[in-house]
């Protein structure tokens, strides 16, 4: 056997973790990017969207893990998330004339309010979700046992990531969408009515964080803090994809889930600064992500 | 703003998250003081976490409390008693102003809490500075005025290096901890004795504080170090994700999860089945067989719903020391002194872990726990399995 055979035997599972967790912030960040593609807006609530579905779940999934309670859980989730990007594209409209720096300061206040408004309903306790029935074990990969969950949350994470393909680059409204990042002046000189696309996005967006939130539930848990922590990596996602990209925010997502998993194995001493490096390197390489467009300005 | 100009704007929020801490959704320490009672009974200082990452454990303290003034007729030591309650907040800063109020402005005669030792830290010299005597469950260095009711780390991690040098010396072990000044110093502590046991250290890895999500690249490297017995530092929310993941992994069948008390106390409900087995030592279990503790656990889930935790018992075990304490006084003045001056003199304290007295360093000698996380009718508890034997402070046995 070859030393790189070996290798890869001894680091599968830890590759395969990584794409788990790489998924699972590709389904928050892409929201995140393309709202700020469209709007040039940061969503800083963007964390604690992703915190209120983590509740939901541990709130409504049931001990055993029913599967009647995780399609509510899901259910539930897509609605908060919607009415609840219905909601900041309302608010946020209202500041449109004073300017991005308004608007990201009242995204700031949403996000600090929302978390003492989670923290006073839920408590301090740390809440964990189980997993759906039947899927709360463990496969042996290699002789390596794995939480079968998260191979779930593999086919799940490519699985929006197809959905995201297909409606961004092969139908109409994707076509505005992407129009509307690159120049959403003249789109709206071409007689579309781009508020409709923009409440749209903000409801879509924001309601995969509330599911990412209910689906990475079994792995991250529930607990105050958890929104700052997944905003700050999503942030980082975002940059390194580069903003407004729906695939930038996939190959964000897959490289930083190495990065916080293959990296963290392999260099200990250093994996807290392991993301930001990765994140620095990008930036001097390409100053606007890697799917980043330098022409393009609002 | 152009584009670039957002990059790099994104970029240095990013950065400057990351080096706060990522803060955010932290809720600073209020100022919000509860006060009952009349001008002649005495004032006692409570000091409890209800915001932050301890709050949970401040509700702890606060229900053991109310269980201890519920029997006595909210009496200590046959006296009236006026708690003045104040949030110690998250941080020594939001502690230090709610211990300067409590000194300057309700003028207390003692106090007792505290959860967090950055914060008893902090506020140590605001107390013994004005001669206010503190019963507490922090952990402070010398202080004539600093009474601790919970344990000290040589106890913690003799008992435990001494039952692993006698039960697995045959296994190689694996340290992991989180990476902070606590956790540096236990795992250390604990690896060194090891060492000097005999048993052989396969490997000890510090994982980021507060912001490891995952475990999963740690365990790996356990899995590969062949390890047969594994002890873990972790508290919280940490020592729920660890504890989960660790059964996830297949790690149980491979090594037996060692770790001080704070791995599953106030966990074990969130850990569920995955904690099965593992194995903490600790001052105190609900399982004791006394009936000071029968009638503490009895009160306790009647009233509340839930076991006691072990700082449930050291909040409990605060006020029977004060109430004997302030008994002694008799009809002298009770000023901060005198309870001083009488807490040195109390003797054997009779609390549901069972009895303990205070030694030179005004911490309890007493007796080490083993204990099993385990599940019965699908809820989870720490059985004691086994007597570690009696400690005194300095991790001396005794």
């Amino acid at each position: 056997m070859s030393v790189a055979t070996q290798w890869f035997d001894a680091n599968l599972i830890t590759v395969i973790n990584g794409l788990a967790y790489g998924l699972l912030l590709y389904t928050l960040a892409v929201g995140l990017s393309l709202v700020f593609g469209m709007l040039n807006l940061l969503n800083l609530a963007h964390g604690t969207l992703f915190l209120a579905g983590a509740y939901v779940a541990a709130v409504v999934v049931a001990p055993s893990g029913a599967w009647l309670s995780w399609v509510l859980a899901l259910s539930i989730a897509l609605a908060v998330g919607a009415l609840a990007g219905v909601g900041l594209t309302t608010m946020t409209r209202l500041l449109t004339r004073r300017g991005h720096m308004a608007e990201a300061l009242l995204t700031l206040g949403i996000s600090l309010a929302g978390s003492s408004l989670l923290l006073w309903i839920f408590g301090a306790d740390v809440r964990s979700v189980p997993a759906p029935a039947g899927l709360d074990g463990s496969v042996t990969i290699l002789g390596n046992p794995y939480p079968v969950y998260r191979l779930v949350l593999i086919g799940f994470g490519l699985l929006i990531a197809l959905l995201a393909e297909v409606i961004l680059e092969r139908t109409m409204m994707g076509a505005v969408v992407r129009a509307i990042v690159a120049d959403a002046d003249i789109v709206s000189t071409l007689g579309i009515d781009t508020r409709k696309i923009l409440y749209g996005v903000l409801a879509v967006g924001s309601a995969l964080a509330v599911v990412a939130g209910v689906l990475g539930g079994p792995m991250l848990g529930a607990a105050p803090g958890l929104d700052g922590h997944v905003l700050l990596i999503a942030l980082v996602v975002v940059v390194i994809g580069g903003m407004g990209s729906a695939r930038g925010a996939l190959i964000g997502g897959l490289l930083i889930g190495q990065v916080q998993t293959l990296g963290t194995a392999l260099a200990p001493e250093v994996a807290p600064f392991l993301i930001f490096g990765a994140m620095a390197l990008v930036l001097v390489v390409r100053p606007h992500g890697l799917l980043g467009r330098a022409e393009a300005t609002t | 703003m152009t584009r670039k100009g957002a990059v790099s704007g994104i970029a240095a929020l990013a950065f400057a998250l990351a080096l706060t801490g990522c803060g955010g959704s932290t809720v600073a320490g209020g100022e919000s003081a509860e006060s009952t009672g009349t001008s002649d009974s005495i004032k006692i200082g409570f000091m409890v976490p209800k915001s932050g990452i301890y709050a949970s454990i401040g509700t702890d303290l606060d229900r053991a409390m109310q269980i201890y003034l519920d029997k006595n007729n909210g009496e200590l030591g046959g006296r009236k008693i006026d708690l003045v309650t104040v949030d110690e907040g998250s941080t020594p800063q939001t502690g230090t102003a709610a211990a300067r109020r409590l000194v300057q402005q309700e003028q207390v005669s003692v106090v007792t809490g505290i959860v967090n030792s950055a914060t008893a830290v902090g506020v140590a010299t605001v107390f013994s500075d004005a001669k206010i005597p503190v019963v507490s469950t922090g952990q402070v260095a010398d202080n004539p005025f600093w009474w601790r009711v919970g344990w000290t780390n040589p106890m913690m991690n003799t008992s435990i290096v001494d039952h692993l040098v006698a039960q697995a010396k045959d296994k190689p072990a694996y340290l992991i901890g989180a990476d902070y000044k606590q956790g540096r110093d236990i795992i250390d502590d604990v690896k060194a004795g090891l060492e000097a046991g005999g048993v052989e250290v396969v490997g000890t890895t510090f994982t980021p504080f507060g912001t490891t999500q995952d475990y999963q690249p740690y365990l790996s490297e356990i899995k590969k170090s062949k390890a047969g017995t594994v002890y873990a530092f972790y508290a919280g929310a940490e020592a729920t994700k660890f504890v989960t993941q660790y059964g996830q992994f297949g790690l149980k069948d491979q090594a037996t999860l060692y770790g001080n008390q704070a791995l599953t106390e106030g966990n074990l409900a969130a850990q569920g089945s995955a904690a099965a087995g593992v194995l903490t030592n600790s001052i105190y279990s609900p399982s004791i067989d006394t009936p000071v503790n029968k009638e503490f656990v009895d009160a306790y889930v009647a009233k509340f719903n839930a076991q006691p935790s072990v700082y449930s018992e050291a909040q409990y075990a605060s006020a029977a020391v004060l109430d004997k304490a302030i008994a002694s006084i008799g009809d002298g003045a009770i000023t901060g002194d005198a309870v001083n001056v009488a807490l040195g003199k109390v003797g054997d304290v009779e609390t549901p872990r069972g009895t303990w007295r205070f030694d030179t360093f005004q911490a309890p000698s007493q007796t080490i726990y083993l204990r099993r996380a385990t599940e019965t009718d699908g809820v989870m508890s720490d059985e004691v399995i086994e007597v570690l034997g009696v400690y005194s402070s300095d991790g001396k046995k005794s």
